[in-house]
């Protein structure tokens, strides 16, 4: 069965157990092969957001799919074609950066070559060559991001979602992650689900993006078309102008 | 099949590259015993060549008998004599003297006349040191057998016609021992040692390998917490139920490592000592010989009983820890585990269960850990009906625990957001 949308998110609430509404309603729609943003200030809901998509918290209320698969009653469909990079993860000290990789590459096929495969693809995406055989304990914070960024993405997963990617990275190293996101959701036909609270960086990269505020969507397009509408230059303006409006409405 | 084997790897190449688990485990086990038996086996034979001892002595008597006993106190080799006209003199020597042995006026008198006599000995203490302590023992044992030597020569001269051991030893008992009809050359009291050994030893090491499993178990899953690789694993194309077991196999294999160090290390302990004390390692085959060993099925009950403790409290131990948020805080949880291991043992040790009033007796059966003990025993008694009851209960304990355990893992907001607990926990202290 072809599936029209790769992600589809409709009026989703989360309301955590101590009474925070995480999220208040939100509904969108990703498309096959599109690397999709969301963006919003620390605390807006995008980690509680990402999370759900990647089954690992139930939503209060609402309908998230992935590839027609629903995270609440098929979470072991969800996670074979998902690959999901948490804000902040880690990664297991005593392990070489290759033994990390090939560990994490074996849930997802038993072929030597194929992991082999995965494994180039990952030292190329994370850069960080000979320090792969270095235990992890010894790299440096962005070193670890690069290597949790490229585990998620060598698997080559129909839908990656990434929560921060860049989070914890110098300038260069960024730009450097960002470009390969965008050139391997294109290579590979991978549908890219990433959050940013850096809203300057969210539209060199993607195709879409949303504005997440206080748990609600607050606008919702294409980086031209946003800065169209709000008449704005950039989409940190855009983010600024949303809420004002959001306020008077 | 092949994510389970991929996870059991990982748990063990991560434990075995833990400095804190290979020296804790490995190097405790296989150095510390080794070490230990070599130090009991030296203090032995050091004591036994024991350096020389130097007595001091004063002589009031200056008579036949005195003059015999230093004689004879000169002919023991190692022994040093020191003789002075006062008992000062001798305490204040730069020489080491660890007794002194003062002969009374009269003693050659006491002795020639048939009355008793008497010596007085004072054991002179510098510094407190065992050595010190097994060098007054060894004085004592000098004088003593001075005692038997003595009694042969009085009555070697009172009594020349009697063989003197006739006297002073007239009867020699020859033990032997019926077990299940069958008579062996052995004194029942070394056989009750070797067996108490085996229910102390079995029982002890089982225990000490449910120590390690349950630390590791219950460390497991926070540490995953703790270095954020939970979120990751979780959102992997494997169950929850793979997650889990991975983590109860790695556990598992890693304790039965662990203890088979820990019971090679043991095992070459025990034989030490027990070669020192000279009863041979042969009493273990004498013991299976005789039938006191478990019988083949007995040892396989035994054998499931013990995976079946082990299962049930390695789970009990992930389910526990999982609420764990921090390795620290695990490490406290499974410390809590560690008297419901040691005390039922223990109290079995010394008590009768059977006999205790039915609700203590419920209460001791129902922790699984008691029948580490009850099993072993009888096992050795080749009681198979007991076997298979504590086998059925302890099944169905570990099914209860993995069920529970399992169903705690499918809510995984249970275990990721345990930051959740403790934000409701302030708010309940306000
Ligand atoms: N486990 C939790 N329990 C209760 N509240 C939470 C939990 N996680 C996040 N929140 C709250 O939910 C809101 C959204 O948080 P989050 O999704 O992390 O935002 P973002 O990722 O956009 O910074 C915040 O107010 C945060 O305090
Ligand atoms: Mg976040």
């Amino acid at each position: 069965m072809p599936q029209e949308y790769a992600v589809l998110v409709d009026n989703l609430v989360k309301i955590y157990e101590g009474g925070i509404e995480a999220l208040k309603g939100i509904s969108f729609k990703v498309l096959p092969g599109e690397v999709f943003g969301i963006i919003g200030p620390n605390g807006a809901g995008k980690t509680t957001l990402m999370r759900i998509m990647a089954t690992l918290l139930k939503p209060t209320s609402g309908t998230v799919r992935i590839l027609g698969y629903d995270v609440v009653k098929e979470p072991e469909q969800v996670r074979k074609v998902i690959s999901y990079l948490p804000e902040e993860a880690g990664a297991y000290p005593s392990f070489t950066g290759f033994e990390y990789l090939e560990f994490m590459a074996k849930f997802y096929t038993d072929d030597k070559e194929e992991i082999k495969v995965m494994i180039e693809d990952a030292k190329r995406i994370c850069g960080l060559g000979d320090r792969l055989r270095d235990r992890i304990k010894s790299y440096s914070k962005g070193m670890l991001r690069r290597l949790l960024v490229a585990r998620a993405l060598m698997i080559r997963p129909r839908v990656a979602l990434l929560d921060e990617p860049t989070s914890g990275l110098d300038v260069l190293h960024a730009m450097y992650i960002r470009n390969i996101i965008r050139e391997y959701a294109k290579k590979f036909g991978i549908t890219v689900l990433l959050s940013s609270h850096n809203m300057l960086e969210v539209e060199y990269l993607c195709d879409r993006v949303a504005i997440l505020n206080k748990g609600q969507l607050i606008a919702e397009g294409r980086p031209e078309e946003l800065k169209e509408i709000y008449s704005a230059s950039n989409l940190e303006e855009v983010f600024a102008r949303a809420v004002t409006y959001e306020r008077f409405k | 099949m092949s994510a389970l084997s991929n996870l059991v790897y990982k748990e063990l190449k991560e434990l075995f590259r833990d400095p804190k688990f290979v020296i804790g485990m490995i190097v405790v086990s296989l150095v510390i015993f080794p070490l230990l038996s070599k130090m009991f086996t030296y203090s032995i034979e050091s004591t036994k060549k024991a350096t020389t001892i130097t007595i001091g002595i004063v002589d009031f008597d200056k008579g036949y008998f005195s003059k015999n006993l230093k004689d004879y106190l000169k002919s023991v080799p190692n022994v040093k004599i020191v003789e002075s006209p006062n008992i000062s003199t001798l305490t204040n020597s730069s020489e080491e003297i660890s007794a002194i042995i003062v002969i009374p006026k009269g003693f050659s008198h006491n002795i020639t006349s048939n009355s008793r006599a008497y010596l007085r000995v004072f054991t002179v203490i510098r510094r407190f040191s065992l050595i010190q302590g097994s060098s007054s023992a060894s004085v004592i044992s000098i004088l003593n057998s001075y005692k038997r030597y003595l009694s042969t020569l009085l009555l070697k001269m009172n009594l020349p016609d009697v063989d003197p051991l006739a006297v002073l030893d007239p009867l020699l008992i020859q033990e032997g021992t019926f077990i299940k009809g069958e008579l062996f050359n052995i004194p029942s009291s070394t056989l009750f040692q070797l067996m108490t050994m085996y229910y102390v030893v079995i029982p002890y090491s089982m225990m000490f390998l449910l120590i390690i499993a349950i630390q590791i178990a219950a460390t497991s899953m926070a540490s995953e917490k703790e270095r954020k690789t939970l979120e990751t694993l979780l959102t992997l194309p494997i169950s929850r139920s793979t997650i889990f077991l991975g983590k109860l196999i790695g556990s598992a294999i890693v304790a039965l490592i662990g203890s088979a160090a820990y019971m090679a290390g043991f095992m070459y302990y025990m034989k030490s000592l027990i070669e020192v004390q000279a009863q041979g390692l042969a009493s273990y085959s004498m013991l299976s010989k005789l039938g006191l060993l478990p019988s083949k099925i007995s040892f396989i009950l035994l054998g499931a009983i013990v995976v079946m403790t082990l299962l049930s409290s390695i789970s009990l131990a992930l389910c526990l820890g999982s609420f764990a948020e921090s390795v620290q805080s695990a490490q406290s949880i499974s410390g809590m585990l560690a008297p419901f291991i040691f005390l039922p043992s223990l109290f079995t040790l010394f008590v009768d269960i059977s006999l205790l009033p039915l609700p203590l007796k419920l209460i001791l059966y129902a922790i699984p850990f008691t029948h580490i003990s009850t099993a072993t025993r009888a096992a050795l008694e080749n009681a198979y009906g007991k076997l298979i009851l504590i086998l059925l209960y302890l099944t169905t304990f570990t099914a209860i625990v993995l069920y529970i355990t399992a169903r705690l893992f499918s809510m995984e907001e249970k275990i990721l957001a345990s930051r959740l607990f403790r934000r409701r926990m302030l708010r309940k202290k306000r």
